[in-house]
């Protein structure tokens, strides 16, 4: 039986402001245990929340970003659960009347719909060892948006895409470090399978807390295959909430829906109702930055660059920074030459040592250097490869690089003709072949003047040698 | 103690004809060993320290504020910093706050002298001030009677002169009750009006700070330390330039101060017969003084302690879940689980009252009964409100009974409904969010007990309430 999903992501992610949801206190969550926490954040009795005015601008350009309805009035509301790391006991989010609500955000060509974006606070951490366990409230409070889309998704490539999309604006926005690894973006699935065509929902599962998109793909493919097994087999899929199992790449039930919590949700009687002007939404779009879909076009008008380079580059904001700072020094250069070498060269370092674009030794001003050099015939491309790896790990510039190493290419035209003549004499059989129209062979010329010269032969004035010497 | 009040306190004290120290040292001595279990904890070391210094700062520049060298204190709601606080629960025996409140704070800047924290129903939640494991509070003047509740040990500790004034909590009437049943003036202020930071929170959009006084200008005294702006509550509204003390004062140099006051005929006329008798003697010497009457009516009163028992309680049954065995306050710890933790934790710390109003918020907030409970209430509280908003077209305040009884005695065994019902004129103010002051007229010719009644404001028009009820006072002495 062929069965189609119908998935649906409820995504958090934690705003990078300076303090708290509700208090003064900075956001270290890594910090020393405990220490980034007072009276309000580990809920001390008598304590009362007061709403962090930059989280809300930054709820308004996600909301803006994202194509949503912003609701001049929004609430708060309390969400009533027992939880060590939930020092008052509820935590404070919008259930009700959120933020903003029915936006999209688009993928190669398709939308996905996104329902509703609400404020919202951050737990503290819970730590298990052994017969212990240990909370740290550093995190306990930190704003958070959550974002929850329709179910519009049907496979992983597309909620994949989805995901990276929205990582992107978060981070060109400014208003999320984007921080997967450290938990900055989170993301619960929701899926379930139906038989093609059909317009009923099928039982769906929760898979919870993915914090990778390699998790987010493997837990739907997982769940994708178990529920169609379940079906295939005539059974029952189960509503339940699952854990992805990053080792073992599966999910595993952690509880039933049928017993449901009730969270006892009411408004939040401590925080006023957030009433938002037009003018203040419009102050804020003011400073929304150029995101990725704007910055992509601009890219391939301007630069001249493919649609396919442009779309690699403005993944990430650094990268597309990166791009557009180098294009500025190579003023009027080769772009596309300057997007393959960032492209294929830098990014295969970069992703090998798992660095930070804004971190590496090899600056937009050293690449330029670099491209520069190839340009003017100092050094040939093949070469500037490794004067590239040598430029990253030692933090040394391109020429530096060309003068240590003494790679500088080979342009005088005596040596390389009587290195050209030598070898013609030596291969009396190729010269015939080319001669005869073999024209791949002015490859084997080039390259054994090149062996001679230790790679440092200017591979065109070579060609031209030769060519000139055979009289072609 | 020679002088009944903080404003006869401070004029002594600035006149030099008495010093802090010897205030405290009078409110000591009728501390005596706490006889009428007013206090919970006495901070006498800190209140003859914070005298000293008053005395030397007096001997210098003068009293820098009318609360300067004032004995007070603070029903144990408010958080102290250094200073036990226990909400008069056993959940909070233990619990020492690292902050102090806005309470605390304003009346520590303004030089007060605080004798201690005083008794209450756990929570705030009763109106006898039995409810709590540290022992009833006791009535000063007869000790078989309850001081009301729940800021029953701040009027205990005022009537027996232990303090010039308390502040305690108004949720549903929690201060004009006692002010009411111990002969005092109680004021509380519009909801927002004094900041909740720091105030242990029963039913937050309920919740008041409320000072307990012997006089109206005592209140206006107050009024003004603890009505500034503070950033850390959202729902505050500050009083912002008003003197209400001198605006008070000037009432002294009029002959005539007009003003009307609504009343329901119904209300005054199904109070106990000595309660009744005392409050139309009240309003004859009010028409005496130059106040006119005008009926009006409440149409959607009679939900409102219904109303109130299931928003109050609702928001309490959140409020305190923070009180959970783990970060602070009393628990048992030695669990197989952490369930246990919970259950046995708060099951022995919270008294039956305190549980009896959680179950019964859980139940009225809980989905499938939230929409004809908890949503429903808070329907009904609109009506009530604009109950009030139609009244005030015809008046400037509302002459309203404070209870239909006087203090009672202990022996008196009262279901929880009937102890609720001591509550019904009381709680659609808070409903309302309205201001509203205490005054205490006559005696029960049944048993000697204090009578009175109240006076509603308009939302945020203290300045004018305090002036009308200062009117009362004036021409009543």
């Amino acid at each position: 039986m062929t069965y189609e999903a119908v998935i649906g992501l409820e995504i958090h992610t934690q705003l990078d402001t300076k303090t708290k949801a509700w208090c003064d206190c900075e956001i270290k969550v890594n910090g020393f245990e405990n220490h980034y926490v007072c009276e309000i954040c580990s809920g001390h009795p008598g304590t009362l929340p007061v709403l962090n005015k930059t989280s809300v601008d930054y709820a308004i350009k996600l909301a803006l970003a994202t194509n949503c309805r912003i609701n001049h009035c929004s609430f708060f509301d309390r969400k009533n659960y027992f939880y060590p790391d939930l020092p008052k006991g509820y935590q404070i989010t919008q259930y009700h009347t959120p933020i903003a609500e029915d936006g999209f955000v688009e993928i190669e060509n398709k939308k996905i719909r996104i329902q509703r974006i609400q404020m919202e606070e951050d737990t503290g951490k819970s730590q298990h060892e052994g017969n212990t366990s240990l909370i740290n409230l550093n995190r306990a409070g930190t704003p958070l948006l959550e974002i929850v889309t329709d179910p519009d998704f049907s496979d992983s490539t597309e909620a994949v895409a989805f995901l990276k999309k929205l990582h992107a604006i978060l981070v060109y926005l400014g208003v999320s470090k984007g921080d997967m690894q450290h938990g900055n973006l989170r993301c619960d699935v929701n899926l379930s399978l139906r038989k093609k065509g059909e317009q009923k929902f099928g039982t769906r599962t929760e898979v919870k807390n993915l914090n990778s998109f390699r998790s987010v793909e493997k837990a739907i493919e997982y769940e994708m295959s178990r529920q169609s097994k379940i079906l295939d087999k005539g059974e029952k899929v189960l509503q339940q909430t699952m854990l992805f199992d990053v080792q073992t790449l599966k999910t595993r039930a952690i509880r039933t829906k049928s017993d449901a919590d009730d969270y006892r949700y009411f408004v939040e009687p401590d925080l006023l109702p957030l009433v938002l002007s037009e003018a203040h939404i419009e102050r804020v779009k003011e400073t929304l930055p150029e995101l990725p879909d704007a910055k992509k076009q601009r890219f391939i008008e301007i630069y001249d660059i493919p649609e396919y380079d442009a779309n690699i580059l403005c993944s990430s904001k650094e990268l597309a920074d990166y791009f557009e700072s180098s294009a500025q020094l190579y003023d009027k250069g080769n772009y596309k030459q300057l997007s393959n070498w960032i492209m294929v060269e830098l990014l295969k370092l970069v992703n090998e040592s798992q660095a930070s674009i804004t971190k590496i030794n090899v600056t937009a001003t050293k690449l330029v250097e670099l491209l520069k050099l190839i340009d003017n015939g100092t050094i040939s491309g093949k070469i500037a490869k490794d004067v590239l790896v040598e430029m990253f790990d030692t933090n040394k510039s391109a020429s530096e690089v060309i003068e240590k190493k003494g790679v500088k290419q080979n342009s005088d035209e005596d040596q390389l003709r009587t290195y050209a003549e030598e070898i013609i004499k030596n291969h009396p059989k190729e010269v015939e072949e080319l001669k005869n129209g073999r024209d791949r062979l002015m490859g084997f010329f080039v390259g054994q003047v090149m062996k001679k010269t230790k790679g440092q032969a200017n591979p065109q004035m070579t060609s031209e040698i030769i060519k000139k010497l055979l009289g072609l | 103690m020679n002088f009944k009040s903080v404003h006869e306190a401070h004029f002594a004290l600035k006149n030099k004809e008495i010093s802090s120290r010897e205030l405290l040292d009078d409110c000591i001595k009728n501390l005596g060993q706490n006889e009428n279990n007013a206090y919970i904890s006495i901070t006498k070391d800190l209140a003859y320290e914070q005298a000293k210094k008053c005395d030397e700062e007096i001997q210098k520049n003068g009293p820098s504020t009318f609360l300067t060298g004032i004995p007070y204190t603070l029903k144990d709601l408010f958080v102290t910093k250094g200073i036990r606080t226990t909400a008069g629960s056993k959940i909070l025996y233990n619990y020492i706050p690292p902050f102090n409140g806005y309470v605390a704070k304003r009346l520590e800047e303004a030089q007060g002298v605080l004798v201690g924290k005083v008794s209450c129903d756990q929570f705030g939640m009763g109106s006898s001030n039995e409810h709590t494991p540290f022992g009833a509070v006791f009535h000063p003047t007869n000790k078989d009677y309850v001081p009301g509740g729940s800021s029953g040990g701040s009027a205990a500790a005022v009537l027996e002169k232990s303090c010039f004034y308390s502040i305690g909590t108004d949720t549903g009437g929690s201060v004009r009750l006692p002010s009411n049943f111990c002969g005092l003036v109680g004021f509380k202020p519009s909801y927002g009006r004094i900041s909740r930071f720091g105030q242990i929170a029963y039913g937050s959009s309920l919740d008041q700070a409320a000072p307990l006084t012997n006089s109206v200008v005592d209140q206006a005294m107050i009024f003004k330390y603890l009505t500034q702006n503070d950033e850390k509550d959202s729902s505050q509204v500050p009083l912002g330039e008003v003197d209400c003390v001198d605006s008070l004062l000037n009432l002294k140099k009029i002959k005539k101060h007009n003003f009307t006051l609504g009343y329901s005929k119904e209300f005054l006329d199904n109070c106990r017969d000595d309660v009744k008798d005392q409050l139309y003697e009240a309003k004859k010497f009010l028409e005496s003084i130059g106040v006119k009457f005008v009926e009006v009516e409440f149409p959607h009163f009679k939900y409102s302690v219904a109303v109130y028992y299931i928003i109050a309680t609702s928001e309490a049954s959140s409020n305190l879940a923070r009180f959970d065995g783990i970060h602070y306050g009393f628990s048992k710890k030695e669990q197989s689980n952490l369930e246990s933790v919970y259950v046995k934790s708060r099951s022995e710390g919270f008294g039956d009252e305190v549980k009896r109003r959680i179950i019964l918020g859980t139940f009225s907030l809980s989905s499938g009964y939230s929409d004809e409970y908890y949503n429903k209430a808070c329907k009904v509280r609109r009506l009530i409100q604009q109950d009030f908003l139609n009244a005030f077209k015809k008046c400037d305040g509302i002459f309203s009974p404070v209870c239909a009884t006087t203090a009672f005695q202990f022996s008196e065994k009262m279901t929880p409904i009937q102890m609720y019902m001591n509550d019904l004129y009381t709680i659609p103010v808070n409903l309302a969010g309205l201001p509203s002051l205490a005054f205490p007229f006559g005696k029960s010719s049944l048993n000697g007990m204090p009578t009175g009644f109240q006076i509603i404001g308009k939302a945020f028009e203290e300045e004018r309430l305090l002036q009308n009820s200062y009117w009362i006072e004036l021409n009543k002495s």
